[in-house]
């Protein structure tokens, strides 16, 4: 008696009849995620197993959590952990202001063409591989004809020796970030902006507001729900780091590993004997979980200040 | 209408104040652009004797003439390439456009589900290896122009942006009227999501012809087939191989290695292949740009 | 409702793609086909063996090669057209040949067999992954085959290679005939040494790097003094691999142990006791070392970009470059001078050597007698190795006056720019076994042969080929102390050169080793290395 009042009960929320468009237009995309993004995640079963060949994934031997030790079993756990989740905190917090800040500058400047052209220049690092970008950096670090150490030179001081000072490197990382993501990232706040209705700033200009006053509060206000976003999306990440720019740019140089470790370079080391393709699952769920419950927290927060800003 | 247009602008001072900031940090950005440019042009001599330089002692056609060598094939990854990264966008913005009008509704029953089931997706990944056994064992995607288009055409990343998009710009009222006004769901997304999210759409649209240009990745694991070489496999393969021989220095060490080594191209060879992979995305971008960079200033009249 | 007519019918199109995509016949890569209907085919195995010389009983079969080539070559299509077409009467199989570049293969044969990929040889070896492989059972053990299907094969491969890739009493992979001892070998600018008046140790004269420097320092002195703008560029390339100075023998990575007859590691035994290499006084001699010669301009500082031998060995300004794996070379190498080759007194099959080129067969094939057949025919018959490596006769190669195949004078292969521009080309082709199965091409003198056999032969072997560690008892500490090499040992840090506080370094290395559980694992590694030389009857010297 209650288990068939509960499916009819279900049945009478879902409300096929009343939003069956709704269904059938979210349909492609449900199916596309199923079969390419869920159907695949049957091989996370790999990070709980001891992978035998011959016996396939469905076959081989469960040995519960031993693959995710060696995340764990290094001295250096702190320093990959703290590494990674530092250096992504500043990424996001970093480039989102200044991409923020460029897109209100790029829509004040008088000249279209002078914007346009500005925004052209700043997307494109975006479009350099960091394989290209490390040798760039190399052009500029290396110690004997790199353009760093050659001005050096010329004005008296001495040679230094870049990729084994580790000091510098937080910063020299930061900024290539910065170079590479902020242009990019400022498309998506210029097209919230471009959203905003005229009529806003038309009543502000009557009411006397300056410029400023415009930003804070008409431009920044609009921009809410879209930083929100994105800025809670970005922390389901904070466990990853960009492999080509932790390990590329800084040309794998070990004396620099203790601000240049983070947590996927630290498994691509690992395993360049071993070899394990249960450890490597293993390691990507991790960041994984961690990320997951990360944004569940920062999206409760949210949701509590303001609802319709969160994700979900 | 002149006169209109210029009520809200910032002063002559701050404006050029601001514009010298912005395009001194922007050479600041540039300045790396344009070496990489320089050193495809630069010969290989040159930058034996003298390192990189923007003013190198001797030009060269070499390194582009390198690449001319493989001929009919880079003509064909071309082709290839323009078709599925047309192809795949525009049928990527269309359902996931579909998908966040859906997710943007909050009188859908199954909302809060569906989002969280996207989201998921963002997060975890099964990996290389299962998705590797999908498409090539029960779908037969491999070596086949699908399986440049279908895995990719949901990014769960792109349908929360599209779905904030659509949730701010367009009014709750404007949906309830039209909805009291008894047009149906389809009709809504046609003629009231689709105009009204141009911006958005742009954003995702460039945001995912650049992803799929610049993908070597999945055309390296599936594609054999000379006519479906996407081009960034084609052009990343040399600069792979150069680095493979050099981060295992057992093979460097021997005979098969140094020879491989002595005729690999060289440094400017691979800034050739940034600048020919890169410069026709830069020629499509204008396209998507009118659409978020949008009038002079912040409250000129539309139309 | 004319929009819903739209849509389902976009929704339409997309469920036929994916319909169609799913029924379609994948034209250029049978190979997941192979799974149901082909295998029915084939005879079963038993009754096979004894049918083998009449042909007419084997059932056409199509072997699934996976395989690495160095350079894709334009006419491979049409060589293995004819290729096919020989080996249907031969062993009546073709060869759906799935062929990768260096930098593909390893990331494609990874995940293809990770995936459970159907293919019934590949080609694989120490940088991809092979002893991983072997303990993972993703390979069929042949030892019970070889006698009927591969005797040519088995004769011809010395004893010490078949050792290296036998585990555990079992055969795992076929090694190719090439050079399979590493023998350390200088080629050197002899036009600059006789310029300068310079003796350069001959073959047989020399060991070690270190018996090398003192022409290097000559080499360098006077080439300076001769040409002072040259005092910033270095002599030769940057050589900082430890076994050149201190052979030994690399179990693992970092637990090595000495080659009989050369200990060069004292008080480590001869084969028997497993060590720590980075904590040994040899490799921190050899870390000093490195510095002093990087100080001294021999080696290039900065090494990691600097590439000399694509252009500066060519402009005749470095003395000489170190390699292995040189049989013989011609004197006109390097444009505008002489060179000549000068070898170490020595040479050594090691695991990882031998391992470096090896035909294994997947432990899912199903047609393991007829891929023995085909990798005996590529071994030993001469028509099919010449076809493999320089394509077809009269398009692809020609014999010259002299009798000999040459390449240049072909139709197809004539007027090109370098190695990389053949149509098709692949000498020395070890990816294709036995190097010297076909022809010997005119790039090579007819005496090749003959120094290949002797290197083979009269090379010491490492004690304990075919040793394969267990590493699940000691994964996490081997991953650990594989970061801290990674952080210490590599080229960017003590293998530069450029380190200044050598003795420092080397200390916080070996401290860092040991607080990760390097001891662990040397004890788990001489363990299991006594295990397994008591089991084989091997006994210490």
């Amino acid at each position: 008696m209650q288990k068939h009042s509960k499916a009819a009960h279900i049945m009478k929320r879902l409300n096929f009849k009343k939003h069956h468009a709704l269904y059938i237009i979210a349909l492609p995309a449900v199916l596309l995620l199923f079969v390419f993004s869920y159907i695949p995640m049957f091989g996370l079963v790999m990070a709980f197993q001891d992978l035998n060949i011959a016996k396939g994934i469905f076959g081989s031997e469960f040995i519960s959590l031993k693959n995710f030790e060696f995340l764990f079993s290094t001295t250096d756990a702190w320093v990959i952990t703290r590494n990674t989740v530092s250096y992504n905190v500043i990424f996001i917090l970093l480039n989102m202001f200044l991409a923020v800040l460029l897109s209100i500058l790029l829509n004040e400047l008088h000249s279209k063409i002078l914007a346009k052209t500005l925004q052209t220049i700043f997307i494109m690092p975006h479009f350099l591989s960091m394989t290209i970008v490390s040798i760039i950096v190399f052009s500029l670090l290396s110690v004997n004809s790199g353009y760093l150490n050659r001005l050096l030179m010329a004005l008296g001081y001495d040679k230094v020796n870049w990729y084994m000072e580790p000091k510098y490197w937080p910063f020299i990382l930061v900024a290539v970030n910065t170079w590479k993501g902020v242009g990019y990232q400022a498309v998506v706040y210029l097209a919230s902006i471009s959203n905003i209705s005229d009529e806003y700033y038309e009543v502000a200009v009557i009411e006397g507001a300056s410029k400023l006053k415009q930003a804070w509060y008409i431009t920044l206000p609009h921009l809410k729900a879209i930083i929100s976003i994105m800025l809670i999306l970005s922390v389901g990440g904070i466990f990853r780091a960009d492999f080509g720019l932790f390990y590329t740019v800084p040309q794998d140089s070990g004396a620099l590993y203790p601000v240049t470790d983070v947590i996927d370079t630290y498994i691509y080391r690992s395993l360049t004997t071993l070899n394990n393709a249960g450890m490597a699952t293993a390691a990507g769920l991790y960041q994984s979980i961690v990320g997951f419950i990360l944004v569940l927290i920062s999206n409760k927060v949210v949701s509590r200040i303001s609802p319709e800003n969160a994700v979900f | 209408m002149a006169a209109e247009r210029n009520f809200n602008q910032i002063s002559c001072g701050w404006n050029v104040f601001i514009s010298v900031i912005m395009i001194l940090v922007s050479l600041l950005i540039v300045l790396p652009l344009i070496l990489v440019v320089i050193i495809s042009f630069t010969s290989p001599e040159s930058i034996v004797a003298n390192g990189y330089s923007f003013f190198p002692s001797e030009f060269s056609l070499a390194a582009y003439k390198n690449l001319a060598k493989t001929g009919t094939q880079i003509i064909n990854s071309y082709k290839v390439t323009i078709f599925y990264s047309l192809v795949g966008t525009f049928l990527s913005l269309f359902i996931m456009s579909m998908f966040a009008y859906v997710l943007a509704q909050k009188r859908f029953p199954i909302r809060r589900f569906l989002t969280i089931y996207t989201f998921i997706t963002m997060l975890f990944s099964g990996g290389l290896v299962p998705s590797y056994m999908l498409n090539v064992r029960y779908l037969h995607l491999d070596d086949t122009i699908w399986v440049l288009i279908l895995p990719g055409l949901v990014n769960a990343f792109h349908v929360i942006i599209l779905r904030t998009f659509i949730q701010t710009s367009i009014p709750d009222s404007l949906f309830e009227a039209a909805i009291i006004d008894g047009a149906t769901d389809y009709a809504i997304y046609f003629k009231i999501v689709l105009p009204l999210s141009k911006a958005g759409l742009a954003t995702i649209g460039l945001f995912g012809l650049v992803a799929r240009w610049n993908n070597w990745f999945t055309g390296m694991l599936y594609i054999d087939n000379p006519k479906l070489v996407p081009l960034q496999t084609l052009l990343q393969k040399i600069q792979r191989n150069i680095e493979f021989i050099k981060m295992n220095a057992e093979i460097a060490d021997t005979a098969g290695g140094l020879e491989l080594l002595r005729s690999m191209p060289t440094e400017s060879t691979r800034m050739a292949i940034t600048v020919i992979a890169t410069v026709p995305i830069l020629f499509a971008y204008p396209f998507f740009q009118r659409y978020f960079i949008k009038g002079l200033t912040i409250g000129s009249v539309k139309g | 409702m004319r929009k819903k007519v739209l849509y389902r019918i976009i929704l339409i199109l997309i469920s036929t793609a994916l319909l169609l995509v799913g029924c379609q016949d994948t034209s250029t890569n049978g190979s997941d086909k192979t799974e149901e209907p082909k295998d029915k085919t084939e005879t079963p195995a038993p009754t096979e063996a004894t049918e083998a010389p009449p042909d007419e009983k084997l059932e056409p079969v199509e072997l699934v090669w996976y395989s690495l080539v160095d350079y894709e070559r334009p006419d491979t299509d049409m060589v293995w057209e004819e290729i096919n077409k020989y080996l249907s009467e031969k062993i009546n199989a073709t060869i759906d040949y799935n062929f990768y570049v260096w930098a593909d293969y390893g990331e494609k044969i990874k995940t293809a067999i990770t995936a459970g990929q159907y293919m019934d040889i590949l080609f694989t070896g120490s940088e991809f992954d092979f002893a991983v492989d072997v303990k993972r059972d993703a390979f069929l053990p042949i030892e019970d085959l070889i006698p009927e299907y591969l005797p040519g094969t088995y004769d011809l491969v010395p004893q010490g290679a078949w050792d290296a890739v036998t585990i555990d009493g079992h055969i795992y992979g076929i090694p190719a005939y090439k050079d399979l001892a590493d023998r350390f070998s200088c080629l050197y600018n002899k036009t600059m040494m006789d310029k300068y008046n310079i003796d350069v140790p001959q073959s047989g004269e020399w060991s070690v790097m270190q018996d090398m420097l003192p022409f290097l320092y000559e080499a360098k002195a006077a080439r300076d003094e001769d040409e002072p703008d040259l005092a910033s560029v270095p002599i030769m390339r940057m050589m900082n691999t430890l076994r050149r100075y201190y052979p030994y023998e690399e179990l693992i990575t970092m637990v090595g142990a000495n080659i009989p007859g050369l200990d060069a590691f004292e008080g480590k035994g001869s084969g028997e006791i497993a060590f720590n290499i980075y904590e040994t006084d040899e490799y921190r001699e050899n870390c000093h070392l490195l510095k002093q010669l990087v100080d001294d301009g021999i080696y290039p500082s900065d090494y990691t970009n600097f590439d000399p031998d694509k252009t500066l060995m060519n402009t005749g300004k470095l003395a000489a470059t170190f390699a292995a794996g040189y049989i013989e070379i011609k004197p006109d190498m390097y444009a505008g001078r002489e060179t000549v080759l000068t070898t170490a007194d020595f040479s050594v099959m090691t695991t990882m050597y031998v391992q470096s080129s090896v035909q294994a067969l997947s432990h899912q094939t199903n047609n393991p007698e007829r891929a023995l057949m085909f990798l005996e025919l590529l071994n030993t018959d001469k028509e099919l190795a010449n076809m493999v490596r320089f394509g077809i006769e009269g398009e692809h190669y020609l014999y010259n006056d002299e009798d000999r195949l040459d390449v240049t004078i072909s139709p197809r292969n004539a007027n090109v720019g370098s190695y990389s521009d053949y149509a098709y080309y692949y000498w020395y082709g070890y990816q294709f076994g036995n190097i010297v199965a076909g022809d010997l091409p005119s790039a090579v003198s007819t005496n090749f042969s003959n120094l290949l056999a002797e290197l083979n032969d009269n090379s010491i072997q490492d004690t304990n080929l075919g040793f394969l560690i267990d590493t699940s008892s000691i994964t996490n500490e081997f991953a650990a102390c594989s970061n801290v090499i990674a952080e210490y040992a590599s080229g960017t840090n003590l293998a530069s050169g450029m380190v200044e506080d050598v003795d420092g370094t080397v200390d916080a290395f070996i401290a860092k080793l040991q607080a990760n559980g390097s001891q662990k694992i040397i004890d788990e590694v001489q363990r299991q290395l006594t295990d397994w030389r008591a089991s084989v009857g091997k006994t210490t010297n």
